[in-house]
């Protein structure tokens, strides 16, 4: 359900131009952006009736809160709480119920899945901000796709929406079940792994076949993949999308040079919230990433102390923060870590080197 | 695109290895293995209080490490994952060469078990220590503070820490002389290891080396059938000899994981598996990702990870670990 409230968004219905909206966000003063966004989460009337509940249960006044910084007087977020409150008392009363729309998984991979609902709104801001990366990276408008992600449950596929709608894109797609992949890595199955792997390059082989598909959208892993069972498909292309697992600076060259010239665009993020690439560096650096702010910020802080942000170029686990008018999730601890960077082009923290978390020894006299 | 292993030095003084052996029955057959060669049970590899006396002590602690480093490898192999390339520091260069198939394992076991009965430092013999110092990374060629001590010896190289800005080099030595020059080196500069009272790969370490020297001679050692990276300068190790030679001078020689590192990057590793707890977590600057395995969780992360980032999965048996 659109609303009309969102500040951001013009009289005239939905904007599309992705720089005019995207300029107009990183403007934003992320302070004040935080006390709007908290005093609609717990208006008593309008508000979530998720956090109105959990109100009585904070030992401050959520009105109190005037910083950004001031956000981690709610602690982390328990993601506990994603598997088993109903999405919709996350969304604020302002928005008309009943809801419509979809609810979207992430984790999962262990588990049962954590589920939040996407408003319109919200997901015309993920929308907008893959639009502007787009653009940015030099993927043209009208131009044939294929989109081998996970779908189904996963907001990642719902990128085929994204590209057909905004940028007038004509997508062809497969699926792919991430979680039956985790699955058969943690079950030990590797020649399943494999297989399963071959079963789904067998679908997008068959899609490149037909022709009329000139980009690519898809994980890391499975392009990589495709590089090695199939490169003259990858050479064929104009370009390739991708997010959803890992990448490096190496990957990244190894995609350019089998791509011939054509596009490598990147970025990072779950159903949380996304990070814009704003360029790989050169130089084989890592890779960083900056956030969909002001609606998504992240901070790198110690694995020992998710208060503390870590020193530029420290290490550290990634904290998310999700300031949605319609979606308020502060300080999620993400399974992933990474390194804090900093951009001149952009208000607030990024993260670099994102990699999967690892909790190991981590003291130097353990060197030997 | 290749997968490396990499294997730390040090003795295991901490329990290690619990969690893989009590969830992997291949893990707690490798224990029993293990118990055979060297006479020690699966309870004391795993947390058993180290004996006393200073080569017991370091023989019962290199075997735990090894045996943690050993299970994860054959965790990982029974999961699908195989190193392409292999390489460690000190015990871990010798832990490598076995998995690079140029040593048996029984064969590697036995010899540090044999270790036990090294003789130990005469009475009236200065007391050794360790120390890590953390250099400027830009006066990493300079005068050292330590430079003209003759107690005190360069004993290690580990590179750069992750955000470039210090380098870590080891010492050993007389641990008076280096508690001293700790205490005299601007604070954080000069750090003892606590509980390191052997003087590993400096001269100090001859006796133990000649004590070795007839049983190394003596082992059956092959040509690697994977690269197998030398600790002790840059290069691959290719012959029986040349592995022979490493485990010979491994006592006395100072050693250097960049020397592993940057030959790995020669191979074009995009992923490190460090087994084992030896190298620490987030604390080096590595020329690829890594992953540091020590426990279940791990492996599973591991796997994960040469998923992601396009390690092909091992289909042949033509790797390592020969038993």
């Amino acid at each position: 359900m659109w609303c009309a409230q969102h500040p951001w968004e013009p009289a005239e219905g939905r904007a599309t131009d992705p720089g005019v909206l995207v300029a107009k966000w990183l403007g934003a003063d992320i302070d004040e952006w935080t006390r709007r966004v908290v005093r609609l989460t717990f208006d008593p009337d309008k508000g979530s009736p998720y956090w109105l509940n959990r109100r009585d249960r904070l030992d401050f006044d959520p009105y109190d809160i005037t910083r950004h910084q001031d956000l981690t007087a709610f602690g982390p977020f328990p993601l506990a709480d994603l598997r088993d409150v109903d999405p919709v008392d996350l969304v604020p009363r302002a928005v008309r119920r009943p809801l419509a729309g979809r609810v979207w998984d992430t984790g999962g991979t262990t588990g049962a899945p954590c589920r939040v609902h996407y408003t319109s709104a919200m997901l015309h801001h993920r929308a907008v901000w893959r639009r502007w990366s787009f653009v940015r990276e030099g993927f043209a408008a009208g131009r044939g796709w294929l989109q081998a992600t996970p779908t189904g449950p996963h907001l990642i596929g719902h990128g085929a929406w994204e590209v057909a709608d905004l940028h007038a894109g004509l997508v062809y797609a497969i699926d792919m079940d991430s979680r039956w992949v985790k699955r058969l890595i943690r079950e030990g199955r590797p020649a399943d792994v494999e297989r399963y792997t071959g079963h789904l390059l067998e679908q997008i082989t068959d899609a490149l076949d037909q022709g009329g598909i000139d980009y690519l959208n898809t994980t890391p892993a499975l392009f990589a993949a495709l590089c090695r069972h199939s490169p003259e498909h990858v050479a064929a292309l104009e370009g390739v999308r991708l997010s959803g697992t890992q990448i490096n600076t190496a990957m990244h060259r190894d995609f350019r040079a089998a791509l011939d010239g054509g596009i490598c665009g990147i970025s990072y993020g779950n159903t949380f919230g996304n990070a814009a690439c704003l360029g790989v560096p050169e130089n084989g650096g890592p890779i960083p990433y900056m956030p969909n702010y002001p609606q998504v910020t992240m901070a790198v802080v110690r694995k020992d102390d998710w208060r503390s942000v870590v020193a530029p170029g420290a290490n550290g686990q990634v904290r998310l923060t999700v300031l949605h008018d319609d979606l308020f999730l502060p300080n999620i601890l993400e399974r992933d870590q990474a390194t804090r960077h900093l951009d001149a082009e952009w208000p607030c923290d990024g993260v670099a080197d994102v990699r999967p978390l690892q909790i190991a020894t981590t003291a130097p006299e353990g060197l030997y | 695109m290749s997968l490396g292993y990499l294997f730390g030095g040090g003795v295991g003084a901490e329990p290690h290895g619990i969690e893989l052996y009590e969830a992997s029955p291949l893990v707690r057959q490798l224990y029993e293995e293990i118990s055979g060669w060297t006479g020690l049970t699966a309870e004391q590899i795993l947390r058993g209080e180290l004996p006393e006396g200073r080569e017991r002590r370091q023989s019962a602690g290199t075997i735990r490490e090894a045996a943690l480093a050993m299970a994860v490898h054959d965790r990982l192999a029974e999961a699908g994952l195989r190193p392409d390339v292999v390489g460690g520091l000190s015990l871990g260069a010798m832990t490598a060469s076995c998995l690079a198939g140029a040593l048996d394992r029984r064969s590697l076991f036995t010899m540090l078990a044999r270790t036990a009965g090294a003789p130990g430092p005469r009475p009236s013999a200065a007391g050794e220590g360790m120390a890590l110092a953390f250099v400027q990374a830009e006066d990493a060629r300079s005068s050292p503070p330590w430079q003209g001590l003759p107690d005190v010896h360069l004993a290690g190289d580990f590179g750069p820490v992750a955000d470039g800005s210090r380098r870590i080099l080891m010492l050993a030595g007389h641990r008076t002389v280096i508690e001293r020059l700790a205490a005299e080196s601007a604070p954080g500069t000069i750090v003892p290891l606590p509980g390191r009272d052997i003087a590993v790969h400096s001269p100090l370490r001859k006796p133990f080396r000649d004590f070795i020297a007839p049983h190394v001679a003596r082992m059956p050692f092959t040509a690697p059938r994977i690269p197998l990276l030398s600790c002790l300068e840059r290069g691959e190790l290719k012959t029986a000899d040349e592995v022979r030679e490493m485990f010979e001078r491994n006592p006395t020689d100072p050693i250097s994981l960049v020397d592993i590192y940057e030959g790995m990057r020669s191979h074009d590793v995009r992923l490190g598996l460090v087994m084992g707890p030896a190298i620490p977590e987030g604390i080096l600057a590595f020329p690829f990702p890594v992953v540091h395995v020590e426990n279940p969780d791990h492996i599973e992360l591991a796997i994960s990870t040469a998923y992601d980032l396009g390690i092909p999965f091992s289909r042949n048996d033509s790797g390592t670990g020969e038993r």
